[in-house]
């Protein structure tokens, strides 16, 4: 059942998480790119709120926390050319776990995300630059999203046992 | 929501893990046929071929485009981008380069330099149908 409680006690998490989202993408942008080349690919911190969306509150809320961390980190920390690229990785990423959860556990599902994020970047920087090069950079961002991926899927896992030993989960 | 419906499937996972590293290190291996020697650099802006430098000789290409600019500097057989005025300077740090297929990108300038064998067999590019 849905009461005016549980309706609050959701959005309450949705706004949680979108604080932590963008409280992480802070974080990630004080570390420099490993990567030059393509300035949006790292580790994939905020891609956590997400996942924990997902899992925790379902598809719906987990995109809509995506697109506002995404918009709201930009904004704050990045210049709106920053965006169609942060918008197409937190996009395609989501879209891709929707499905991979169906058959894949924690860390499965993280690894595909961080994947299709830097997927959909390279795509969006091959469309606005207008030239295949970047295809090249395909293979090796896929082993550092491999990595980055499924060690933020155990540190899902975690954050998960920890968070359901309190009452915060329940009644959602 | 009970847990058990995302309870680790490690077996599937890990085979996963493994599935795309696999595919990824063979893609790595078939693109980046062991290092050949380049002969010269392309560079491209906003989609169209600007300049081809050879990187027999030492050259210093300065990239142009209204208040955008790239200073390109070919030195020993490689190239690099010693200055510029895009925003985060990532396509100076991306540092030299000297083996064919290899570029360097300047996302906010939509620039890009890339590393090519001369191959006489290159198809006709600048035939425009309209
Ligand atoms: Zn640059």
């Amino acid at each position: 059942m849905k009461n005016n409680r549980t309706l609050a006690k959701r959005l309450t998490t949705q706004a949680m998480l979108v604080a932590a989202a963008v409280v992480l993408g802070g974080i990630e942008r004080l570390i420099p790119p490993f990567f030059p080349a393509m300035p949006g690919v790292k580790i994939g911190l905020a891609n956590l709120a997400t996942l924990a969306a997902l899992y925790w509150l379902g598809e719906i809320p987990a995109i809509a926390i995506a697109v506002a961390r995404i918009l709201l980190g930009t904004f704050l920390f990045a210049s709106v050319s920053a965006l169609p690229y942060a918008l197409a990785g937190g996009v395609l990423a989501w879209a891709v776990m929707c499905v991979g959860r169906r058959v894949f556990g924690v860390p499965g599902v993280s690894l595909l995300g961080a994947v299709a994020h830097n997927l959909a970047q390279i795509c969006v920087s091959v469309w606005l630059l207008d030239s295949t090069v970047l295809f090249m950079y395909i293979p090796f961002l896929t082993i550092i999203a491999c990595a980055t991926g499924f060690v933020l899927g155990f540190v899902m896992l975690n954050l998960d046992n920890h968070i359901r030993k309190t009452s915060l989960l329940t009644n959602i | 929501m009970s847990d058990a419906k995302y309870y680790p499937r490690w077996r599937r996972d890990v085979i996963l893990l493994a599935a795309v590293v696999v595919l990824a290190a063979a893609l790595q291996f078939s693109v980046f046929k062991a290092g050949t020697q380049a002969s010269e650099a392309v560079v491209t802006a906003h989609g169209e071929t600007v300049v081809r430098l050879a990187l027999g000789t030492d050259t210093i290409y300065t990239y142009e485009f209204e208040e955008e600019t790239n200073e390109i500097v070919v030195e020993n057989g490689g190239v690099f981008i010693r200055r510029a005025n895009c925003k985060g300077q990532d396509c100076v740090r991306q540092g030299r380069i000297d083996r064919a297929g290899q570029s360097i990108v300047c996302l906010p300038h939509k620039l890009i330099i890339e590393l090519a064998m001369t191959d006489a067999n290159e198809p006709e590019i600048d035939i425009i149908v309209r």
